[in-house]
């Protein structure tokens, strides 16, 4: 399994050296292949890690020695789940591209970007040092630069990308020296021996410190409320792939270091900081609901969607439960599979239509393309939170850990907080059945384009992502099962 | 002989280079002024050398020498570029010579 | 058959539900059997299963850490359920294969219809707040999408996404009542809830018992369309005929009866949450039958009724009459199923829903007159047909409930509420439904025709209906023994009539049915609500206009006004500073730009004065 892991780090590496000199088709193939062999054995390493509590294919080499950096990367029950989410977008937004190939095309370069962001993403989830974790996190950055600036392709393409990096980046310095500050001051930067010391022997001053930097950077890739402005920008910009991997993958990262990082290795200042972060989420989730109100843009829309959505997975960090951090888990993951249906019907429609202004595309979908309006209705549906779908899961189990938050907490805010995150899911239900009755349901416009339904390929892409949200719907534990022996770990005192 | 003479001549010859530079038009000028710098700190090194005894390495001579060459070498240099310019623009005067200033004012893309 | 299968309730009809989605329009026959099958296999099941003696529960893992579980739980009170979803949803799906056979859209709505029943059935069998709380929404889903059949219409999405909306509203206190006796009990499981409710020291608290049967119980309110937040259902009446009578009347509306009898005995701890239930339920029901009479809709005047008998079930819960309220439930299924349907058939008659357009179908429409007659005489509770036994048998516990002689401790005063309320509305009930009667049958018609008598599909159905509407008092009564011990148990009031509230009950109907029929007499024409409503008829028609109210006092303003303010402040505030901090930055490197202009000299003084500065700074600094 060690073996195994270590290849599927580097196979969308070298995958990323060897698609840009390849021509559009053989490229899109040999990018699917790579891809779905990396879904493969993701799935592969998460049977192995199976619902054990302890880091399963662990990898230790020196690294840096003189700063006692390790190369150390491993899997649990935390990082499994956002493995295969990773892998399965990837491969889902590869085979999207054989239909889809945003302008100015060179499909080749583009797909090794993705897989290069692949391989960042998925280091992030597996390492277990401070500074490979951060080395990876950067990494990230600049393929996404590339894919909403060269493929965007709209007017303000370049700012909205410059603006993504600029912002994460700024980010990206604040958690360093949060990283830096832990390391040093614990005297080791293995994730490991960090978590299990749950900060002992760091003083309450310097883990305040090291917390308001790192949840910072952090905040900003998730991202958290007032720190989210870059997002709607760059989704709006970026092309459907990339928007589909920004929300399904990227966001997960900077939720994923504060349940990995800031939470179990600085538990006091996390402790204190709290009740700050549940109110800052909670807004999170009112604000963006009333945000999306009022859009007009489709894909803007689904960008301060997620603003809200990451509200509830923040809120439910910020409880410091094991129950909170499940629920946190299930909605980083059931954000990722609905989110990333909604970039992708809407990225179609857009495509379609040359427009992603909501009235200009118009009504009647359910009658002029009566399966892609259905697939619309589900998506909307599950990302409103509607039981027996994925999203239910993450903000309810959110909301049910704000109701009794780890011992210690002020309960009495955190349940003001509980209303008004179910007061967030009514605005959340009414934007998106305002959007369904704009686009979905209504008259046929006089003198509309006929367009085509679902195409094959598009099923085939999308297929995955509504199986999965019915899945997890259903069955909770299926996820839950394989989170919870390890959350239990990162809360433990 | 005390150190202070050289010292005050060479700090008079550096000032005089320092003017020359900073004030004159013409770049021929400008070239010779440096010159003058230059040679400033030759004797400040030279006068260094036998203040400080410095009986092994001589290592103040050695860096007047090393001066006096490089001296040598950026004047040929120097009188090359003018001369470049001088045939491109019909002009020694280097307050003309502007083209590598920032001209057009970039696109303001934050 | 064991019950521990019941879970196969709701699969049988999800898995056929899916597959019709998938490939009901690519089959032959478009999916008619599938959706036949998809209500007659659970009411086989029904039939195999029985009524079990005691609850039958099954218990698998679902949320690790919180006690949620994968389970079922299956006693008489769901067996009495499940009759009624699957035998209504049975009729429906058999109606609906020729009431919507022109229509283009018949496959995904019969899956649908489906997916419905299965929601309705994981609500009754399941054994689980949390599995409960995801049925119970599944079911808003799908009456959404329903009233939004016909996809076209402004109405109809309109009306659904009120519907959604309201009950959403609801069902998140709903969701929050759960959390509280979920926490506290420690347990998602109904029989660990309803334990810890009964133990003092280990279990719930008495504060959260009652906060969380209050909150359970605006849950209901809103998905039963109750008072405050009725609005929604007479506007959901866009939705197809057999959707009303499915989920608009007998099934889902009346779900939350389902689920606090399921809870009755932690809903009956609380004083508080019976008053309120009492006092909501006695507003409701008058209010309700009144704006029935005042409407010129045939769908909206069955809605309005609808609201207003599910209003007497509430009442007989809140009163302590757990066994009278699921009859009423069982009762009135049968024959708003049936007036539904037949009103189906008059609409597709006539080609409208206007009652002004109607009258004298009598002769055209024999079958639909007499099907229809027999549900009527139901709703108004003429003996001896059903809706006049779980009628009187509600208002008969209201009454001990007022002296004090039911074991629940709802006040007096509330429960001399209801009676008298309910007492008033059976009275406005027989004048509505016999002005809907003259208005439908008698009299001269007022409109070309469209179309004839239903096909034996349809008739079927609402014989079947018809049926039951007539025989389940009588069966209520002769089975009393065995259906009070199924539901509420043998310590909660039975459906005992008391001769002399009978008596005075029918008094009232007989004086309403002369009132209404002398007005009528005077001017057969004419409709006999406007003399008798004078000038609070338009109010009323309008339901007093609540929704227009929370349209302007809630969605207006947080739509049109807070929302577009909040992406103003979004994009000068927030997003404002990070562009500002760019612009800033941009234009500070504007400023030392202007010092680049290709001067040499100018560099070299610059350069000359900051070594001079440098190196008096350091002498300065190695001086001091």
């Amino acid at each position: 399994m060690r073996i195994l892991l270590l290849v599927l780090l580097a196979l969308p590496l070298a995958g990323a050296v060897v698609l840009p000199w390849l021509k559009d088709a053989a490229a899109t193939a040999v990018a699917v292949l790579v891809a779905l062999t990396g879904l493969v054995m993701s799935l592969v390493l998460a049977v192995d890690v199976g619902t054990s509590s302890r880091p399963h294919a662990v990898t230790d080499a020196s690294w840096i020695a003189s700063l006692g950096v390790h190369f150390h990367v491993g899997l649990d029950g935390v990082s499994s789940p956002l493995m295969v989410l990773t892998t399965l977008l990837t491969f889902l937004c590869c085979v999207y591209t054989v239909r889809v190939l945003p302008a100015p095309g060179r499909a080749g370069q583009m797909l090794a970007l993705v897989q290069l962001l692949q391989a960042g993403v998925l280091t992030t989830f597996a390492a277990a040092d401070l500074v490979l974790f951060f080395v990876a996190f950067e990494v990230v950055l600049i393929p996404m630069y590339f894919l909403i600036s060269v493929w965007g392709g709209g007017p303000a393409a370049g700012h909205a990308a410059t603006k993504f990096v600029l912002y994460t980046l700024l980010g990206s310095a604040l958690m360093l020296i949060g990283l830096l500050l832990l390391g040093i001051r614990a005297g080791t930067s293995d994730m490991t021996v960090l978590t299990q010391r749950h900060g002992a022997g760091l003083d309450s001053a310097s883990q305040l410190l090291a917390f308001i930097a790192i949840a910072l950077g952090l905040a900003i890739k998730s991202p958290l409320w007032p720190l989210h402005s870059w997002l709607p920008d760059a989704h709006t910009e970026a092309p459907t792939v990339g928007s589909v991997l920004l929300a399904g993958v990227l966001l997960k990262m900077g939720t994923y270091g504060l349940i990995r990082i800031a939470v179990p290795d600085l538990p006091t200042a996390a402790h204190d900081l709290a009740p700050t972060l549940a109110i800052l989420a909670t807004v999170a989730v009112v604000y963006g609901a009333l945000c999306c109100l009022a859009q007009t843009d489709l894909k803007r829309l689904i960008a301060y969607s997620s603003v809200g959505h990451m509200g509830f997975v923040l809120l439910g960090i910020a409880t410091l439960t094991s129950a909170g951090i499940d629920a946190a888990l299930f909605g980083n993951i059931a954000h990722g599979l609905i989110t990333g249906l909604l970039f992708f019907l809407v990225g179609g429609l857009k495509d379609r239509h040359h427009t992603g202004n909501i009235a200009a595309i118009g009504s009647g979908l359910f009658l002029r393309l009566p399966r892609y309006g259905a697939l619309l209705m589900f998506a909307a549906v599950a990302s409103l939170g509607l039981p027996g779908l994925a999203g239910f899961w993450g903000e309810v189990l959110a909301l049910l850990a704000a109701y009794h938050p780890a011992a210690g907490l002020p309960v009495a805010l955190f349940r003001v907080l509980m209303a008004a995150g179910f007061l967030g899911t009514l605005l959340t239900a009414g934007y998106f059945l305002l959007l369904l009755s704009r686009l979905a349901f209504g008259p046929v416009r006089p003198h509309t384009e006929p367009h085509d339904d679902v195409q094959a390929v598009e099923w085939l892409a999308w297929a995955p992502l509504v199986a999965g949200t019915l899945a997890l719907g259903l069955y909770p534990r299926m996820l839950l099962a394989v989170t919870h022996p390890a959350t239990l770990l990162l809360v433990a005192r | 002989m005390h150190l202070l003479y050289p010292l005050v001549v060479s700090a008079l010859l550096f000032a005089l280079g320092l003017y020359g530079v900073l004030a004159r038009r013409n770049s021929v000028c400008v070239l010779m002024a440096v010159e003058l710098m230059l040679n400033a700190v030759n004797l400040d090194f030279v006068a260094f050398d036998a203040w400080l005894r410095d009986e092994i390495f001589h290592a103040g001579q050695v860096f007047a020498l090393f001066v006096i060459t490089i001296a040598a070498a950026e004047v040929g240099l120097g009188l090359a570029i003018v001369l470049a310019v001088f045939r491109d623009t019909q002009s020694v005067a280097l307050d003309q010579a502007r083209s590598l200033r920032d001209a057009d004012p970039p696109s303001v893309d934050a | 058959m064991n019950s521990r299968l019941a879970w196969l309730l709701p699969a049988i009809p999800a898995i056929l539900a899916a597959v019709q989605l998938l490939l009901g329009a690519r089959l032959p026959d478009r999916g008619r059997t599938l959706a036949v099958l998809s209500a007659a296999v659970p009411l086989a099941l029904a039939f195999a299963f029985w009524f079990p003696a005691h609850l039958v529960a099954t218990s698998g893992p679902l949320v690790p850490g919180i006690g949620a579980t994968l389970g079922t739980g299956y006693d008489g009170l769901a067996a009495v359920l499940t009759f009624v979803v699957s035998t209504v949803a049975l009729c429906v799906q058999v109606f609906s294969t020729t009431y919507l056979r022109t229509d283009p859209r018949y496959p995904s709505y019969a899956a649908l219809v489906a997916l419905f029943t299965a929601a309705m059935l994981l609500v009754v069998v399941s054994g689980d707040l949390l599995m409960l709380l995801v049925g119970w929404e599944v079911m808003g889903l799908c009456s959404y999408v329903l009233i939004g059949h016909d996809t076209a219409s402004p109405i109809a999405a309109k009306a659904a996404i009120t519907a959604f909306l309201t009950t959403r509203f609801a069902d998140l206190f709903f969701t929050a009542g759960l959390f509280v006796l979920g926490v506290g009990a420690r347990s998602f499981r109904i029989t660990d809830v309803l334990a810890a409710a009964g133990s003092d020291r280990a279990g719930l608290s008495h504060t959260a018992v009652m906060v969380g049967g209050l909150l359970v119980v605006v849950g209901c309110v809103g998905k039963s369309a109750q008072f405050p937040l009725q609005t929604w259902l007479p506007d959901a009446m866009a939705g197809p005929t057999p959707v009303s009578a499915l989920i608009h009347a007998a099934t889902m509306v009346a779900a939350g009866v389902y689920v606090l009898a399921r809870l009755y005995p932690l809903i009956a701890a609380s004083a508080v949450t019976l008053d309120v239930l009492a006092a909501v339920s006695a507003v409701t029901m008058l209010l309700a039958a009144l704006a029935a009479l005042a409407q010129d809709d045939l769908k909206r005047v069955l809605a309005w009724s609808t609201v207003s008998q599910l209003a007497y079930m509430y009442g007989g819960l809140a009163v302590g009459g757990v066994n009278a309220g699921v009859f009423h439930l069982v009762s009135h299924a049968a024959f708003k199923a049936l007036l539904f349907l037949a009103a189906g058939s008059v609409i597709h008659a006539v080609g409208s829903n206007d009652l002004s357009l109607m009258g004298g179908l009598r002769r055209r429409l024999p079958w639909t007159f007499a099907t229809m007659s027999v549900g009527l005489a139901a709703l108004a509770g003429l003996p001896p047909f059903s809706g006049f036994v779980s009628k009187d048998a509600v208002l008969a516990v209201a009454y001990d409930a007022a002296h004090g002689g039911v074991g629940v401790p709802v006040g007096r005063g509330f429960a001399a509420l209801v009676w008298v309320s309910g007492l008033m509305t059976a009275g406005v009930t027989v004048a509505y439904c016999l002005r809907l009667w003259l208005r439908l049958f008698a009299g001269a018609p007022r409109s070309e025709h469209h179309g004839g008598e239903p096909a034996w599909t349809e008739r079927g159905p609402l014989v079947l209906l018809a049926a039951g509407a007539t025989v389940l008092g009588g069966l209520g009564l002769a089975r009393h023994g065995a259906f009070v011990r199924y539901v509420g148990g043998a310590s909660a009031p039975g459906l005992g009539l008391s001769v002399l509230q009978s008596v005075l009950v029918l008094a009232l109907a007989a004086g309403a049915l002369g009132l209404v029929s002398r007005v009528w007499r005077a001017a057969p024409a004419a409709d006999p609500a406007l003399p008798l409503l004078r000038s609070a008829g338009p109010a009323l028609a309008a339901g007093l206009n609540m929704d227009v109210l929370y349209l302007s006092a809630f969605i207006r303003p947080v739509r049109d006004r807070l929302a577009p303010r909040v992406v103003a402040i979004d994009r000068r505030l927030v997003d404002g500073a990070v562009e500002g901090s760019g612009r800033v930055a941009t234009g500070l490197a504007g400023a030392l730009r202007r010092l680049e202009n290709g001067n040499v000299q100018a560099y070299a003084t610059g350069l000359a004065v900051g070594a001079v500065a440098l190196a008096v700074g350091v002498a300065v600094g190695v001086g001091r």
